[in-house]
């Protein structure tokens, strides 16, 4: 008969077979919480030093521990999904749907997750729509109420042993669709790599049915020795074939601890064919941020000129969305740790711009629906990450504009922020009068089975809806 | 730590959580789900909520007891949802490429595992597994004390029983 030991180390030796060591799990999950930031509301953030030197603490720490196991473990696998990378969250205009849920139009609208899901009905009803044929990790991504991508990734490596590098090509396939997700077109494979260690990092933005860029940053091994670069692709053709636009490289002496990115690291937006805008980090001060423009659709790019002088860049702050109305640009850019966000805008395409303080002393979100309508929710995170359902209300300051910024008018509303109905999560209009919010709501007992305190189980999330910008709302879907 | 700045919600504070949680975590939802991209993905999920949930975290020490319950749940979602049997077909093919007496009996004790109950499997994978005391397992699953005991002996009889079936095949 097997001893109560005998039983436990074969347990403890059979479960650490099965648990190689993750060096970039910490990382993957900062760089998730970041582009979806406690109670919803989504905004994007620069990477940087911020967090980096304890990403790294963190996965040296997990390395170490696991480190007897990996001797035994030479593993290659598959990737697994990260957050698809936006470049313009909040706003209602395209890329990755805010808490998951994206409304294009008063009827239509997307769900950006596993599955990739689609309504036609305001949000009473989800239709799974994922291609057949992606694996279980995609990138998703829409433009308006019937064009979207999907994009499937594979290969590289998710391990790779200390002083070894993975020699599996990374490998994309997109997905289109322009009827809703009702059918799809599989676009030719595409190889950005060899030898990449981990996910690579990556953004992809569309402009039209037609045009699109994905920022990819890579590692590539040559004569041995680990090269990175930043790589901008281009497709003319719907997402069908890419083709590689410009290569940002690091110098051969630039040597990270860990890669994610070297200076093409923030979002990315594209006004017409030809021109558009990247936000970058300074490789060698990564507190600093540059505004890079191009005019040759990617090709090449130069600085573009702000409002602000290159001290104030590096605040520290971080660029919010982006939303472009053919030459019309709008910058959010969020002062730390203040959270007060002040808009860049510029008519013209960038030849002048003009800076617009926001109402209230912080923002949590900022959207546009077009260049002169938008909306403004006061608050800061702050106030928000220490609320409970135990707290008070917080209400909901509503503000919109219909000058492109320069004016906001509080809107008295019935929705609030928090409350013990619920925490509302984002909140965005799709024009002037229709509007949609999205609401989590916990509920108080533990149910059965349930492991988690009170208040997390049987949580489930509201869209809600206003049809009169914003004053009332009501209930669409209880449950989505 | 300072549960004050966590729940102010600082990155750094929250980075500092991580970096206590992460690894059980991990071995958690590996040891649960015995495939280490979904045992990734859980643990991603359980983040985010833990992130914006943070508020609800009352004090630093309970930081761990509170991050492993999301994480068993979401351990628990995975198996539940549609993907999950997609995952387990794949999973199947485990046995196909080895030889090793010690991988083989690897397998099958992760076999038996699988098989229990899964309260008794948490239970014995946090406290066999992750060496954790009781009290704290007790507040992890929502359960007293007795109740953890009581499912770690009877999974421990189950898989005992298993292993020596499959040690005498």
């Amino acid at each position: 008969m097997l001893t109560d030991s005998e039983v436990r180390s074969r347990l403890r030796d059979a479960l650490e077979a099965v648990t190689p060591p993750a060096p970039w799990l910490a990382s993957r999950i900062q760089e998730a919480v970041e582009a979806q930031p406690r109670n919803g509301w989504s905004r994007r953030t620069a990477r940087g030093p911020r967090v980096s030197l304890r990403i790294v603490a963190a996965a040296v720490l997990i390395i170490l521990v696991a480190a007897a196991v990996a001797t035994f473990l030479v593993a290659h696998y598959p990737f697994p999904s990260t957050v698809p990378a936006s470049p313009s969250s909040s706003s209602s205009s395209r890329g990755w749907a805010n808490g998951g849920i994206a409304m294009v139009t008063a009827t239509d609208g997307w769900g950006n997750g596993v599955p990739f899901t689609h309504t036609t009905d305001g949000g009473l009803h989800w239709k799974d729509v994922t291609p057949l044929g992606v694996g279980r990790h995609f990138d998703s991504y829409y433009l308006d109420a019937t064009h979207a991508w999907v994009t499937d990734f594979s290969g590289g490596c998710s391990l790779v042993l200390p002083g070894s590098h993975c020699l599996v090509p990374i490998e994309f396939t997109t997905y289109r669709t322009a009827d809703g997700g009702r059918t799809w077109q599989r676009g030719s494979p595409t190889t950005i790599g060899v030898a990449t260690v981990g996910l690579p990092d990556r953004e992809f933005y569309f402009l039209d049915p037609d045009h699109g860029w994905l920022r990819v940053s890579i590692q590539r091994i040559a004569n041995g020795v680990p090269v990175y670069s930043d790589n901008l692709y281009r497709t003319n053709d719907r997402g069908l074939h890419w083709a590689i636009e410009a290569v940002h490289p690091a110098p051969v002496s630039w040597s990270p601890e860990k890669f994610s990115c070297y200076e093409w690291c923030g979002p990315m937006a594209f006004g017409s064919a030809t021109t558009g805008w990247l936000w970058t980090v300074l490789a060698s001060d990564p507190t600093k941020h540059r505004v890079l423009v191009t005019h040759d659709g990617g090709g090449t790019w130069s600085e573009q000129t702000l409002p602000l002088d290159s001290a104030n860049m590096g605040c520290p702050c971080w660029p919010g969305q982006v939303v472009l109305d053919d030459l019309h640009v709008v910058f959010e850019l969020i002062s730390l740790p203040s959270e007060r966000a002040t808009l860049l805008v510029t008519p013209d395409g960038g030849v002048t711009w003009a800076a617009h303080a926001l109402p209230g002393t912080a923002q949590v979100d900022v959207g546009f629906y077009d260049f002169k309508h938008g909306w403004v929710i006061e608050a800061a995170q702050t106030t928000l990450a220490t609320w409970s359902p135990t707290s008070p209300a917080i209400p909901l300051a509503l503000d919109r504009t219909d000058d492109g910024g320069s004016t906001w008018t509080r809107i008295r509303t019935d929705l609030q922020l928090a409350s013990n109905g619920g925490e509302v999560g984002s909140v965005y209009f799709v024009d002037q009068e229709i509007g949609f919010a999205i609401r989590d709501i916990g509920t108080a007992a533990t149910p059965v089975g349930c492991y988690l305190p009170s208040g997390f189980c049987n949580t489930v999330r509201e869209l809600l809806k206003t049809s009169d910008g914003g004053h009332t709302w009501s209930v669409v879907n209880a449950n989505i | 730590m300072p549960v004050k700045a966590t729940r102010r919600g600082s990155d750094l504070a929250f980075a500092d959580l991580l970096e206590i949680v992460l690894e059980p975590a991990y071995r958690l939802a590996c040891a649960m789900l015995h495939d280490p991209h979904a045992a990734e993905d859980a643990v991603q999920e359980a983040a985010l909520k833990a992130w914006r949930k943070l508020g609800q975290l009352r004090a630093a020490e309970a930081a761990r007891p509170w991050f492993l319950s999301i994480v068993a749940n979401e351990c628990r979602n995975t198996r539940r949802s549609r993907w999950w049997s997609v995952l387990k077909s794949a999973e199947s093919q485990e046995t196909e490429d080895t030889s090793a007496d010690s991988v083989l009996r690897g397998l099958e004790v992760r076999r038996a595992l699988r098989s229990l109950d899964e309260r008794k499997r948490l239970a014995l994978v946090l406290h066999w597994y992750l060496d954790l005391p009781l009290e704290e397992i007790a507040l992890i699953t929502g359960s007293s004390v007795h109740a953890v005991e009581s499912r770690i002996s009877r999974g421990m009889q189950e898989l005992r029983r298993r292993m020596e079936a499959s040690d005498a095949d």
